[in-house]
């Protein structure tokens, strides 16, 4: 049991698991884009700074408000996955908590459908017409409804995790919220800021590289994003601290076990990275590649740890044991070659899409 | 046995109906969205071929409300049936998962393609050559139509599981024999729909000339052409149901045969108007007409899945898990042990059912009926079993199966049963703070057995 989580499941979970945690992450970066996006438009919005140009008419702002419904949509669509890989992996807690949640949880739908309406509407003509009080509301309600569904998300994470508390839960239909939840989304929120840069970051630069702004814009950007990753890395980090507090002694070693820890470490080296490539770029005022690209593999090592971890925290409380014998009936379903030959199909054709309008 | 799963009460709205609104919006939206590529798609052609002047114009329209219904509404409605799966009935989506979730994670793969050719073609169309904005609409349909085919052959397994009963081979079921007549009857519904829609948008675009709208509607209405093989389809779909599934739509249950008639008339109103109006006479419609036939499209779409829903019973997938999530092989235990014995969730509001007999039926009623039926609102037992006199309902009950062959049968022991119609009495009497059970004694506890043993414990739909 020594081996790498998750290879240190037997076969068919530590398969599903390995899909769920790539899926996730995929999702989750996504997800970061328009969490910290929304949250950056909104705070552009109300401080518009003194410079000639509001904040929230500068090219940062504006590229973001341009790329968050795409965002969205791509975050959705690639959340189907993990969606569907846990209902493998954690049958009966995820569904318990959905239902202990009951319309608290499906809340989650419309606030979503409004927030998405209202990214189009954020970067639409029409919003420049309305009065000033709407439209610097607007952008806050919009990243408030983001995180009402990360919250919602927590939540249902952490009453699934505590089956000894679904019955009374049920009687009394009062949703038991730990403080330690808020450190655990401040980890999200703060964090989600780090990849908007880095995202934000790539789109800068390969738009300079085809337009040549002037080196002026792009200094500002390079300064704000790197300000942007810094800020979120930081927070991100303290909220780290006071969550791995917040965690009972046995959980705290457990992150610490031989099977966990090199991914600890990843996620720690990620940051670490991170805040290098940033400070580098903050102090030549220039986003060059060699730097993104250091600062990408610094994220993604972060993603990727933090990820796992997250899973690990969550096997403290769940007995996976029981869960084997499931997971490997599932496993014995056919349908996995059809999968992979469309994944492989779609793969080939969705860079062929990309290359049709980058070639054009 | 299977798990068991909290059980939420939705007040006087019975859960399926929850199930069946957010189902139906998405069906309407996923299959308009399917149908949008296809039109799309011709409708370039027309304009690389010089065929359509205005056609560049209608596509820039078209695909904007295409974006902003199907990307947006479409998607969510998408995760939210899902999520409304789960509140409804756990067990359900929990078997399709265990069953096809490789299948479900194909069609994930052509919902990314979907969205990355949706959004290329969104965001570049303008500076593309037609080729390849042809391109891009062609991947953006073709993934579309794809997640139709998957999704198809999953939904029309819960119904017509064909051979996957005997083998359960995954082809044996994702190609069941509902899945063709399915298939191609969605497909033409998906055409018509964006056909429909199309109408409505031509007429809002306020710098196309009244010809040029003309133009573009009697193009589009041969999207609707298709709309003559439905009777066809229909037929054959009807005709690979499972008979007793047949025999309620035709006549059998006075509702399904309504919300058949609706399917089938309103269909038929719009293909007579389409065929007779748009393709033969070349009309003109107008916006309210266009959105008229929309509204009647989406009740077709209403009639049709609660049509398809509803011919499922007494199951949720056939022969497999029953409409109350009790797997068929866990009756004959549970009639022995009782249907609470592994349900760990104690009654809400317990305070307000005055004795022990009364929360236990209370929990039974919870744990069989309540996934359709409510205690007063839609569907409600109150007015089900209201003309009936206390020895009937609990006969009534114990031969379920038969007193109503889309029942399933009971699931529970002679006391859980006899708890059960008494809650339901009590209920019925207006909750009083105090309850005299009128029979619970061996005598009648040993007639509801004979009752029970004499119904037993298969129910009366079988594979054919």
């Amino acid at each position: 049991m020594d081996s790498l989580f998750p290879l240190s499941l037997p076969a068919a979970s530590a398969f599903y698991m390995t899909l769920y945690l790539l899926t996730f992450m995929i999702h989750h970066a996504m997800m970061h884009y328009v969490m910290a996006g929304s949250l950056y438009i909104a705070w552009a919005t109300a401080f518009p700074g003194s410079s000639a140009t509001p904040r929230s008419e500068q090219p940062l702002a504006l590229l973001i408000r341009d790329w968050t419904p795409f965002m969205l949509s791509g975050a959705i669509t690639a959340g189907i996955a993990p969606l569907l890989f846990i209902q493998i992996l954690y049958q009966k807690s995820f569904y318990t908590a959905n239902l202990l949640l009951g319309w608290r949880w499906m809340l989650i739908i419309p606030v979503l459908i409004i927030a998405f309406y209202l990214l189009y509407l954020l970067k639409s003509s029409v919003i420049t017409k309305w009065p000033s009080v709407v439209r610097v509301n607007l952008p806050l309600f919009t990243a408030l409804c983001f995180l009402f569904v990360g919250f919602c998300w927590t939540v249902n994470n952490s009453v699934g995790n505590h089956e000894e508390n679904w019955a009374k839960i049920y009687t009394d239909q009062t949703i038991p919220v730990a403080w330690s939840i808020l450190a655990r989304m401040g980890i999200w929120i703060a964090g989600s800021f780090a990849t908007l840069a880095v995202i934000t970051g790539w789109q800068i630069a390969s738009k300079k590289n085809k337009d040549s702004p002037e080196n002026g814009t792009c200094d500002l950007q390079a300064k704000q994003l790197a300000s942007v990753s810094l800020f979120g890395l930081t927070m991100a980090g303290i909220s780290a601290g006071i969550y791995y507090w917040s965690l009972e002694p046995g959980i705290q070693s457990a992150l610490l076990g031989p099977s966990v820890l090199l991914w600890l470490m990843l996620a720690i080296v990620g940051v670490i990275v991170q805040v290098l490539g940033w400070l580098f770029q903050f102090r030549n005022a220039c986003l060059c590649r060699k730097h993104l690209t250091m600062v990408t593999t610094g994220l993604i090592a972060a993603l990727s740890g933090t990820t796992i971890l997250r899973e690990v925290i969550r096997l403290q409380f769940i007995d996976i044991h029981k869960l084997y014998p499931l997971h490997e009936k599932s496993s014995q379903v056919g349908g996995l070659s059809v999968f992979l030959l469309f994944a492989l199909m779609n793969t080939i054709l969705i860079v062929y899409c990309l290359r049709l309008v980058r070639t054009r | 046995m299977s798990e068991v799963f909290p059980v939420n009460d939705f007040g006087p709205a019975m859960p399926g109906l929850v199930m069946a609104a957010v189902a139906i919006v998405h069906v309407f939206l996923a299959q308009f969205a399917v149908g949008g590529g296809m039109l799309l798609c011709y409708f370039q052609w027309l304009a690389m071929t010089d065929r359509s002047e205005h056609a560049r114009r209608f596509i820039d329209g078209y695909f904007k409300v295409l974006v902003l219904i199907s990307f947006i509404l479409g998607a969510l409605t998408g995760v939210g049936i899902w999520l409304t799966s789960i509140q409804i009935s756990p067990a359900t989506i929990g078997a399709m998962v265990e069953n096809f979730h490789w299948l479900w994670a194909a069609e994930w793969t052509f919902f990314c393609l979907e969205v990355v050719a949706g959004y290329c073609f969104y965001r570049c169309h303008k500076r593309l050559d037609d080729r390849t904005s042809l391109k891009l609409l062609m991947l953006y349909a073709f993934a579309s139509w794809m997640s139709l085919f998957i999704i198809n052959g999953i939904l029309s397994w819960q119904l017509t599981p064909g051979r996957w009963v005997e083998t359960h081979q995954i082809a044996d079921g994702f190609f069941n024999p509902g899945f063709f007549p399915s298939l191609l009857f969605r497909t033409v519904v998906a055409t018509t729909l964006s056909g429909l829609a199309a109408c409505f948008v031509i007429n809002t675009m306020s710098d196309i000339d009244r010809e040029g709208k003309r133009q573009l509607i009697n193009q589009t209405a041969r999207l609707l052409i298709p709309m003559v093989a439905m009777p066809f389809l229909g037929a054959w779909y009807l005709a690979v149901l499972p008979a007793d599934s047949r025999g309620w739509i035709l006549g059998g249950s006075p509702a399904m045969m309504l919300f058949f008639s609706i399917s089938v008339g309103a269909s038929l109103a719009i293909g007579a108007y389409a065929i007779a109006g748009l393709v033969m006479r070349k009309l003109y419609i107008n916006g309210a007409t266009a959105l008229l036939l929309l509204v009647l499209a989406f009740g077709a779409t209403a009639g049709g899945e609660f049509v398809r829903e509803g011919s499922r019973k007494p199951f949720s997938i056939r022969y497999v898990l029953y409409s109350n999530a009790i797997l068929p092989e866990d009756v004959p235990r549970m009639r022995e042990v009782g249907c609470l014995t592994n349900d760990p969730y104690p009654l809400r509001n317990a305070e307000e059912v005055p004795t022990p007999l009364l929360r236990t039926g209370a929990l039974v009623f919870r744990r069989q009926c309540s996934i359709c039926h409510t205690l007063e609102g839609t569907n409600a037992v109150a007015h089900l079993t209201g003309t009936w006199d206390l020895d009937q309902m609990r006969m009534n009950l114990a031969k379920l199966q038969h007193t109503k062959p889309f029942m399933p049968p009971f699931a529970g022991t002679a006391r859980e049963l006899e708890a059960m119609v008494q809650f339901i009495r009590w209920n019925s009497a207006g909750r009083p703070g105090q309850w005299e059970h009128q029979t619970d004694d061996e005598k009648t506890l040993s007639q509801i057995q004979t009752w029970l043993d004499e119904a037993g414990t298969e129910s009366s739909s079988h594979p054919q």
